[in-house]
């Protein structure tokens, strides 16, 4: 039998989710509750007080001496700079002009913009909320089918955590001390598949019924072919250029994911410039907004430092890989357990508490696994972050608390109740679930491209 | 209590001015980040670069400058962070509850988490930057950058800064619980509401 001590940590980690419901900022009750369990770790002799110490250049280590976190704060700001600057929305526009034939384009130039500006603010709650407030009242507009027009735009919104330049993966790559260019390269197909799916969805589903997605005016837009491809080389053409050279030096190993986001944050100051939109306000608007996010991350980051550092010097590691493997399940069931946890957490949690206190503590059970032949322990922690990723975007998107859904909602026009963000929504996680079996069974969709790119 | 509100109206312009100065740290960030890419992928550049400032910006110190920017950059902005309520908060219950309610939650959490977690971490904080000034600690790589002491003080006062922002939240919280009810003036910490209504007006506690 354990005695009380032992099960410190535990009690740790359950009181530290209860008072996070209190709704005080996640960044100092992990502060907090890790001086509490520090000085009650004391009071039965397992903890010194020096070792608080410790947190001290354990911060410092992790977050501040390290130039591929750096990468975090000039990616936000290159996809806040590309909102403010009106270049989201030009392509936004661009697109739905390029598919006003095709059934259901409005959803599709959704879907297509949410790959291409995938990740660039890097908050689910913003991302959701800018491409909302874009799409939704033009879909409405449009008299789009309500449940369709919020689904795609919810799905499509938070694809932004999974396909790269995404600050999450940045992150997951950190803390799992795997290269974040590979990660990348590894997220590429599996984000790929589901916007694929998402595509092939909207496009077979606007086929059926052509009255869910009425077509654009044919007045709308430019009415030449020379005003159309005036429109494409001005909206279209610079973004994806952008996002092209950023991956691409990336993938080809010409730069490191810091460097590539430097040029990216550059880069959309030009844009910005060339859309006549930059002026000291929007400058100053854009690094206050990217302040604030960093903030808000690293304030995580340092709280999630503190905690996890008396988690384990309470001996929380051992008492979970305990806790975990005395389930008597294989590797198969032990995966199954880590991936209905990060589920669960997805209800109530953004991705930045999750993979800042969660994943440190999984890293060592992950190691501990094996898979035989289906997946080469080499590759297994990208496999592992990728699937954590596809499943946090599926939790986030679960009726009823997938909290993507509520964001959009506090944007959303009075028209649309939260019934039909619920109803719209229900598809796109069948579709999700489809993508996550696919990169459980078939690994190689996300681990063939990093070989045969990188290696 | 008025003078309690206004000493933490004079906190906060200290802070909000302290942090809103550190975001355009970003763009020499991006800047040097820039510069390090094209002087190092771009040989020709490269050696020009070279035979006008010999070692002096060479890679080593241009890519620690960028990790010391950004150290300062996200120290110096986390208590603005929580005076313009940008920081996460799992918000199922509280959004729900009275604005008395919110008040307490938000005093209780500043004066046992967030106070206490600053105070402990900033003493230590103040140690390790001491000791770096006290050894003289200059970069690990022999052509990075010295006076490692500087970047480790900026932990120090972000710290400062947000045991500050912490403090002044928690002063308005106060008053608003136990003070007068006529006073006006923003929680900051409630996206809606107020502590009270106009002056003259009856209080606004549903």
């Amino acid at each position: 039998m354990h005695d009380i001590v032992d099960l410190l940590p535990l009690v740790m980690f359950v009181v530290l989710g209860l008072l996070l419901f209190t709704g005080y900022p996640v960044a100092f009750v992990l502060g907090g509750v890790a001086l509490s369990f520090g000085l009650i770790g004391y009071y039965f002799d397992v903890f010194a007080l020096i070792e608080f110490y410790n947190i001290v250049p354990r911060v410092w280590g992790t977050i501040a001496e390290n130039l591929i976190l750096t990468a975090v704060p000039m990616f936000v700001f290159m996809g806040t700079m590309l909102e403010r600057s009106g270049v989201a929305s030009d392509l936004l526009h661009c697109l739905q002009v390029l598919m006003r034939r095709v059934p259901g384009g409005l959803a599709l130039a959704v879907t297509v913009m949410g790959t291409i500006m995938a990740a660039t603010t890097g908050i689910i709650g913003a991302s959701v909320v800018m491409i909302t407030l874009m799409a939704l009242p033009v879909m409405m507009r449009q008299t789009y089918n309500k449940e369709l027009a919020t689904g795609t735009i919810a799905a499509s919104g938070t694809l932004g955590i999974l396909i790269p330049p995404s600050i999450m993966l940045v992150i997951m790559a950190d803390l799992l001390s795997i290269s974040v260019g590979n990660l990348f390269v590894a997220a590429v197909f599996p984000g790929l598949v589901l916007s694929g799916l998402y595509f092939f969805y909207i496009y077979v589903l606007c086929h059926i019924k052509p009255d869910f997605a009425p077509p654009l005016p044919e007045d709308e837009g430019p009415s030449s072919s020379g005003e159309l491809t005036r429109m494409v080389v001005r909206s279209f053409v610079p973004p994806v250029f952008l996002i092209v050279l950023v991956l691409g030096s990336i993938f080809a190993g010409w730069a490191t994911p810091t460097e590539a986001a430097g040029v990216g944050a550059g880069g959309a100051i030009l844009l910005a410039l060339f859309n006549r939109k930059l002026s000291m306000d929007v400058l100053r608007e854009v690094s206050v907004r990217t302040a604030l996010t960093g903030a808000m991350i690293f304030g995580i980051f340092i709280g999630a430092t503190a905690f996890s550092y008396v988690f384990r010097s309470l001996g929380g590691d051992d008492i979970i890989e305990e806790v975990i493997f005395g389930l008597g399940f294989g590797s198969w069931g032990i995966l199954f357990v880590l991936m209905a946890t990060v589920f669960f957490l997805g209800f109530f949690f953004d991705w930045v508490e999750i993979t800042l206190i969660v994943l440190p503590v999984f890293t060592p059970i992950v190691e501990a696994l094996d898979f035989g032949g289906h997946v080469a322990q080499i590759d297994k922690v990208y496999w592992f972050a990728i699937l954590v990723a596809v499943n946090l975007q599926t939790s986030f998107l679960t009726p009823p608390f997938g909290f993507a859904l509520f964001y959009m909602k506090g944007v959303a026009p009075p028209e649309v109740k939260l019934i039909n963000i619920y109803r719209g929504i229900i598809p796109f996680v069948g579709l999700q679930v489809i993508g996550l079996t696919v990169v459980i069974v078939f690994p190689e969709v996300a681990l063939w491209l990093p070989r045969v790119l990188l290696d | 209590m008025q003078a309690l509100v206004r000493f933490s109206d004079r906190l906060n312009q200290f802070i909000i001015f302290i942090g809103s100065k550190a975001a355009w740290l970003i763009i020499p960030l991006v800047g040097i980040t820039i510069w390090d890419v094209i002087t190092r992928k771009i040989i020709p550049f490269q050696l020009f670069i070279t035979s006008i400032f010999g070692d002096a910006l060479n890679s080593t110190k241009l890519q620690e400058m960028e990790w010391h920017l950004h150290t300062a950059l996200f120290t110096l902005c986390i208590g603005f962070g929580y005076l313009r309520n940008a920081h996460v908060r799992v918000d199922l219950i509280r959004e729900r509850q009275k604005p008395k309610v919110q008040g307490w939650i938000e005093f209780l959490g500043c004066t046992i988490f967030l106070i206490p977690y600053f105070c402990v971490v900033i003493f230590f904080a103040y140690d390790f930057a001491l000791k770096s000034y006290i050894q003289g600690e200059i970069s690990a790589s022999l052509v990075g950058l010295s006076h490692r002491w500087i970047i480790k003080s900026f932990l120090v006062v972000g710290l400062v800064l947000s045991l500050l922002a912490g403090f002044s939240i928690w002063l308005r919280q106060f008053v608003y619980l136990f003070g007068p009810p006529h006073l006006d003036f923003d929680l900051l910490t409630q996206e809606r509401t107020r502590a009270a209504s106009k002056p003259g007006g009856t209080p606004d506690h549903a």
